[in-house]
């Protein structure tokens, strides 16, 4: 669950030509604007991000149908 | 002189002595305020993608950025031969002659970080009418935390950012949810097979729309009989999804907005139907991408965001329909 303040920013800006579109009564662009790394929100998905990464090279053995004849780099 | 004639010769020299008074306020602020750039604080920070940069330029493309944006920037490997970099700027920044093209649209693969030590790539793919980069940005638009961040705190990550073009008034593309799939599947394909990282982890990152392509990429690549395309599926260990329309898009002035378009198809997919569920399509792709989950092991770990704030949306201006 993630709620910004700036979720409504530049709502009646045009970007890239074309008006913003959110779904009705939610504009949810600000789910993927931080102001800076300190934001508890960001640091939240940055530590589920690593968190993939990490069990992504942990496990990366386990499939045993991994690219005949490549193995990681 | 009669009253009737003072009062109108009173008139004019009024009027008169306006027009004239006028006439060198004018003058005056013509010559006294000339035509000024606006201020940093009420331009827009631009971003900008600088590609086809040899290998052996690099050092060239270093200085050039420290000098252009050195806080907001990156340069990293687009494949075995060249170079990308990126710069936000609230001017156009002249062509490097190192440099191939300079430019703001940002499609395909554009590599935000690639360090020797990559061990797993994180993929982001950007919603409707998104940016690549300019999508993640911070609310003064200059900091960008998947540029200017994560690569710090993931060192062994290599960064990249997914661009498509989503435009949809006046748009005379016909798009469709597949189609962006299979273009996503063969560049990232093609991007990996350059760069001879083919066997690499992903972790993939889906806003809005972003996510809806890449749980219809994975079903592709889960079907595939190509072994590159089929190892995408294969390698692919998380995905976060941020606002991904799963249930579809409520949004009827979004259907009128493309009414008549050969991309109104394309928008119907993405929406709800009129008893509010979710489209055809989008009911059809659940299925799919639920059994590429229970068949892929170990399965991939998902997490979903969503929006839980009531916010104001745009409405769209009767002057575009």
């Amino acid at each position: 669950m993630m709620v910004t303040e700036h979720s409504a920013e530049r709502i009646t800006e045009k970007i890239r030509g074309v008006l913003h579109l959110p779904m009705q009564h939610t504009d949810h662009r600000g789910l993927v604007r931080f102001d800076d790394p300190y934001d508890t929100r960001y640091s939240s998905l940055r530590d589920k991000i690593e968190n993939q990464a990490s069990r992504a090279l942990g496990e990366v053995h386990k499939r045993p149908q991994h690219i005949e004849g490549q193995q990681p780099d | 002189m009669s009253d009737a004639a003072l009062y109108t010769v009173a008139w004019i020299c009024v009027i008169v002595t306006s027009l004239v008074v006028g006439c060198q306020f004018l003058g005056t602020r013509r010559s006294s305020t000339p035509p000024t750039r606006p201020s940093k604080a009420s331009r827009k920070p631009q971003f900008w993608r600088i590609q086809g940069i040899e290998k052996s330029a690099e050092a060239c493309a270093r200085e050039w950025i420290e000098r252009v944006s050195p806080q907001y920037s990156s340069l990293a490997e687009n494949d075995s031969r060249e170079l990308c970099a990126t710069v936000t700027t609230f001017d156009k920044p002249e062509k490097p002659d190192w440099a191939r093209n300079v430019e703001q649209r940002f499609q395909g693969i554009t590599p935000l970080s690639s360090p020797t030590e990559a061990e797993v790539d994180i993929i982001a793919v950007t919603g409707l009418s998104g940016h690549a980069l300019g999508s993640f940005r911070s609310s003064n638009g200059q900091y960008t935390w998947l540029r200017d961040d994560l690569p710090k705190r993931l060192p062994k990550a290599r960064i990249l950012t997914y661009g498509y073009d989503t435009t949809l008034h006046g748009s005379q593309h016909k798009e469709s949810i597949r189609g962006l799939a299979k273009v996503f599947l063969d560049t990232i394909t093609s991007f990996r097979r350059a760069t001879k990282t083919q066997a690499r982890p992903i972790c993939l990152i889906g806003h809005s729309l972003g996510g809806v392509v890449l749980k219809e990429a994975l079903a592709m690549s889960h079907e595939t009989s190509d072994k590159e395309s089929h190892a995408i599926i294969l390698c692919t260990y998380g995905l976060v999804l941020l606002g991904v329309p799963n249930l579809g898009l409520r949004h009827p002035q979004l259907a009128m907005l493309v009414k008549g378009q050969p991309n109104q198809q394309f928008i119907q997919d993405l929406g709800v139907d009129e008893d509010e569920s979710p489209s055809p399509y989008l009911s059809e792709l659940t299925i799919k991408f639920s059994r590429v989950c229970s068949t892929t092991n170990p399965p991939f770990h998902i997490v979903s965001y969503f929006e839980t704030e009531r916010t104001p949306t745009v409405k769209v201006s009767l002057l575009l329909l």
